[in-house]
């Protein structure tokens, strides 16, 4: 039986071994991207959109910590994946709280709803938001409001990144509040607790891993977000520095891209070495929120 | 100072039907019934969870159906004590006090007061995860008791624990109960709890109120075979009765009765007297059986005799007499209980 | 006094349920825009035209092999990463994980790289397999996001089958082999028919990683995700709302069919 028993062992570890080598491999051997050969400096065509500043280019990694563009992507995307995940947590958590205590009618279509929008390709959500805000009543009031929110920072930008991942934490908050027992808050109100104190002091600190495992979740999502904000809001890179407002430039992040949307574009303008390294920036952000999320050990989350 | 009237609900899976009950100021009441019967459910109508779809509950006079959980001032107590994990033992009792808003002093004090009159000093600032069973159970109630509630309400409070620890706890409970002057509806599927602490007991099945009553009332006078069956009466047979005699299987038994035509019979297996040797004839109600088992009990023996109808009886003290002997069995007529089938 | 006190608390689920329906009508709104952007007719006319379709199926046939090479996969690594415990458990999960929590862009860009050198440029050299700017790079995309996907969701699947089940099927003398195949894989069956669903429409909705990776060739790589992005490019709205109609129509359909099929036995 002992040989058996580690037959069946390594055949169940030769899997996890075969996923784990060739996601390892996948981002270790493109490495080698970064560094810029001869060849490809010489037959390398360079579009017209970057001015002098893209000297920077035909180094290791295109030089991107030189380069002011990448460090303004970064800043964007930063600042508005906390905005996002700021405005998700506090509507999600309490919609998650609603949909799995309260009985609002319709709950098995409200539940198909937010599982079809996590399987939705982006940009089908892209093209959702287009089509609804750039026709129709909503374009109106938008007209009346004196801004478009379409290839906008502020909000375009935000409501892109929002609608994926509001429905990935609604999803991880519901599991969460799903899995207390509703006894606890008919004790606490039994006791004399109003539902928002019961709530509070009962049912908040016994979901807590499970609510940072979702804030952690949507963070994530907006940061892996491409192509939704492809589609509403495009690059930016290459539009004068008059289109944005003195606000957004006192932000310092005019002219700079979303960084997944940035790795695409720096990519296809030729730019390959630029490109690896932003897409390397984003693996070690990703790598670092994984790892937080395994360490918290929560438990049954679904990306 | 707990009535209520007319009660029935439909949650799916359980149906209470017209349940009519009061509870007096004070009482000690156990709902006894088996698994199912809706036990759980009623009192979950009482504490608020669910709004019942015809009748009333009232506590002193005041309806308070419309009434929303923190305003009953009834403490729950569910099954499985569902202690707030992340609070000590102290700032679990205190919760209700400072759901109230109290001042601290005052909550201090009443604090320090529950936890001495509970015996649990020496766990006071211990996290619910690391309690036993017993402990988890003094310190429920007296997060229950802090807030001095009109009525405390609790689902199985002794079925966590073992068998020693029950019959302690059952002793804590009616004490705890008598000193505080509380009004306790404790809930139960097994008899002899029952038979431990209440004051009178309600018992239920499949969502009706079978029979109120005191203990000794309702084991002499059980309203049904549903009843009889529950409270171990052991003894249940039908038989015809013409008023004055009753017969089964050929055997005669004396007993004046209103009733006429079939019945149930039972008598309690305490009741029945066995003497060993032959019956004597001329002794009323007594006839000569067979010992078919004898099983030692912790507190009793049991007897399984046949006088041409399968009876079970106990004794303190074993008889002189083994299986396959003769024995007189004897049934008094004052213990015989006679029911008409299913009210 | 005593409605007024029924009021008080009450604001708090009051916001909660506020805060879900609009979220809700938010979403149905953004949904049901492509239809009343096209109208009931103009849908039917794309409907009708065998450019739909083929990418339908394209689309349909593609997910189909790459979910189920990925559940192959995805299977025993879930149980292992569930089962076992060995050192550095979290790291393993964590490289394990990277492909899905990356943006899917980034993967095509990837992807791109490895399909250069070894091994793959040594299997295309012996065996004539090209795998790039065709229908084999889709699947390899697909593959890549779903695989990891897919060792997630086993892993919170074979979470909720008690190992107590196996210690008492390994007791009655059945192998560790047999235990697997009879014991714990029919009590994880549901949670496996839902993954399988759930994978097959994530990999029927990738297509980032197929822009940087594959290129677009008509009728072989554009699968329905990626001809909506070229058709947005071109300008055709009309193809671009149809196409988002179909995805939404299949996205809802999958979820609808795996509700029915996990039922409750899921972490949805």
């Amino acid at each position: 039986m002992f040989g058996e028993k580690k037959l069946y062992r390594i055949f169940f570890y030769s899997f996890t071994v075969l996923m784990f080598t060739y996601s390892a491999y996948l981002f270790i051997s493109n490495v080698d991207q970064l560094t810029v050969s001869k060849e490809a400096v010489e037959t390398r065509e360079l579009t017209a959109v970057w001015d002098n500043e893209r000297t920077v280019m035909n180094e290791f990694a295109g030089g991107f910590w030189k380069d002011p563009y990448f460090w303004k992507s970064l800043n964007l995307t930063l600042m508005i994946t906390l905005i996002t995940t700021v405005i998700v947590s506090l509507a999600g958590i309490p919609t998650a709280y609603a949909l799995s205590r309260y009985n609002i009618p319709g709950k098995a279509f409200i539940e198909i709803l937010f599982s079809s929008v996590i399987v939705l390709p982006a940009s089908s959500v892209g093209l959702c938001l287009i089509v609804t805000l750039n026709h129709g009543p909503l374009f109106e009031l938008q007209k009346w409001l004196g801004f478009r929110f379409a290839h906008s920072i502020f909000p375009g930008m935000i409501i892109a990144s929002m609608v994926l991942s509001f429905a990935f934490g609604v999803s991880a908050w519901k599991a969460t509040f799903s899995s207390i027992n509703p006894r606890f808050e008919t004790v606490a109100r039994s006791l004399g607790s109003s539902r928002w104190r019961a709530f509070r002091t009962v049912t908040l600190p016994m979901a807590k891993g499970g609510l940072v495992a979702g804030i952690i979740l949507a963070w994530t999502r907006t940061m892996a977000e491409f192509g939704a904000v492809l589609f509403f809001c495009g690059t930016f890179a290459e539009l004068p520095a008059s289109r944005f407002s003195d606000f957004v430039k006192f932000l310092k992040i005019d002219q700079a891209d979303w960084l997944s949307v940035a790795v695409w574009s720096q990519i296809e303008y030729g730019n390959v070495e630029y490109g690896f390294a932003l897409a390397y920036v984003l693996v070690i952000i990703g790598g670092l929120s994984v790892y937080c999320m395994h360490r918290i050990g929560a438990k049954g989350y679904i990306w | 100072m707990l009535e209520i009237k007319n009660l029935s609900g439909d949650l799916g899976d359980f149906k209470l039907r017209d349940i009519n009950l009061k509870v007096h100021q004070g009482e000690y009441l156990v709902i006894l019934g088996p698994t199912g019967a809706g036990k759980s459910v009623l009192i979950e109508y009482v504490v608020g969870i669910y709004s019942p779809s015809s009748g009333t509950i009232s506590i002193k006079g005041e309806n308070i159906l419309p009434l929303a959980i923190e305003e009953r001032n009834i403490a729950y107590v569910p099954q499985d004590y569902a202690l707030f994990p992340n609070l000590s033992v102290e700032k679990n009792i205190a919760y209700g006090l400072t759901a109230r808003n109290l001042p601290a002093d005052k909550i201090a004090e009443t604090v320090d007061r529950t936890i001495k009159a509970l015996k649990i000093e020496n766990i006071r600032h211990r996290m619910p995860l690391h309690l036993s069973g017993g402990e988890k159970q003094r310190v429920a109630l007296g997060r229950a008791l802090a807030t001095k509630p009109s009525l405390v309400l609790m689902d199985e409070p002794l079925c966590a624990l073992d068998e020693n620890l029950r019959s302690n706890m059952a002793r804590e409970l009616r004490r705890l109960q008598k000193e505080t002057h509380s009004t306790f509806i404790h809930i139960s599927h097994n008899f002899e709890e029952a038979a431990d602490v209440a004051d009178r007991i309600a018992i239920m099945n499949d969502g009706r109120l079978v029979q109120t009553g005191t203990l000794s009332e309702i084991k002499a006078t059980p309203r049904n075979r549903f009843v009889a069956k529950f409270l171990k009466s052991y003894n249940i047979f039908d038989a015809k009765t013409d008023g004055t005699t009753i017969s089964c299987n050929g055997r005669i038994f004396q007993k004046n009765s209103r009733f006429s035509g079939k019945v149930i019979v039972t008598i309690r297996p305490e009741n029945i007297i066995l003497l060993p040797g032959k019956a004597k004839e001329e002794k009323v109600n007594t006839f000569s059986g067979k010992i078919c088992n004898v099983t030692a009990k912790p507190h009793l023996v049991e007897y399984t005799v046949d006088i041409g109808i399968q009876l079970t009886a106990f004794r303190i003290e074993p008889l002189a007499a083994n299986i396959g002997d003769t024995v007189s069995v004897h049934l008094p007529g004052d213990h015989l209980v006679l029911l008409k089938e299913d009210c | 006094m005593i409605s007024a006190l029924k009021l008080r608390g009450a604001w708090w689920p009051a916001l909660c349920i506020l805060l879900a329906i609009s979220a809700v009508s938010l979403y149905v709104i953004l949904i049901a825009g492509n239809w009343l952007y096209l109208g009931w007719d103009d849908t039917l006319y794309f409907f009708k035209k065998p450019r739909m379709w083929q990418r339908f199926w394209l689309t349909v046939w593609t997910s189909t092999v790459s979910s189920t090479i990925a559940m192959l996969v995805g299977i025993p690594t879930g149980y292992a990463l569930s089962r076992f415990r060995f050192p550095c458990r979290h790291f393993f999960a964590s490289v394990i994980d990277l492909p899905i929590v990356v943006s899917p862009a980034i993967i095509g860009a990837f992807l791109f790289g490895i399909t250069t050198r070894f091994p793959f440029d040594w299997i295309s050299d012996y065996y004539g397999i090209y795998i790039g700017r065709n229908v084999y790079g889709v699947l390899l995309v697909q593959f890549t996001v779903t695989a990891a996907f897919c060792a997630r969701l086993m892993k919170a699947s074979f979470d909720m089958v008690p190992p107590r089940f196996e210690t008492v099927s390994r007791s009655l003398g059945a192998s560790n082999f047999r235990t697997f195949f009879k014991v714990v894989l029919p009590m994880a069956k549901n949670g496996i028919m839902a993954s399988m669903i759930v994978v097959w429409a994530r990999a029927a909705a990738e297509w980032e990683g197929l822009m940087l990776f594959v290129g677009a060739t008509e009728g072989e790589t554009d699968i329905m995700p990626f001809a909506i992005y070229l058709d947005w490019n071109g300008g055709m709205m009309g193809w671009v709302t149809s196409m988002t109609i179909v995805c939404i129509l299949m996205a809802i359909t999958a979820m609808s069919a795996m509700r029915i099929i996990g039922g409750k036995s899921h972490v949805w």
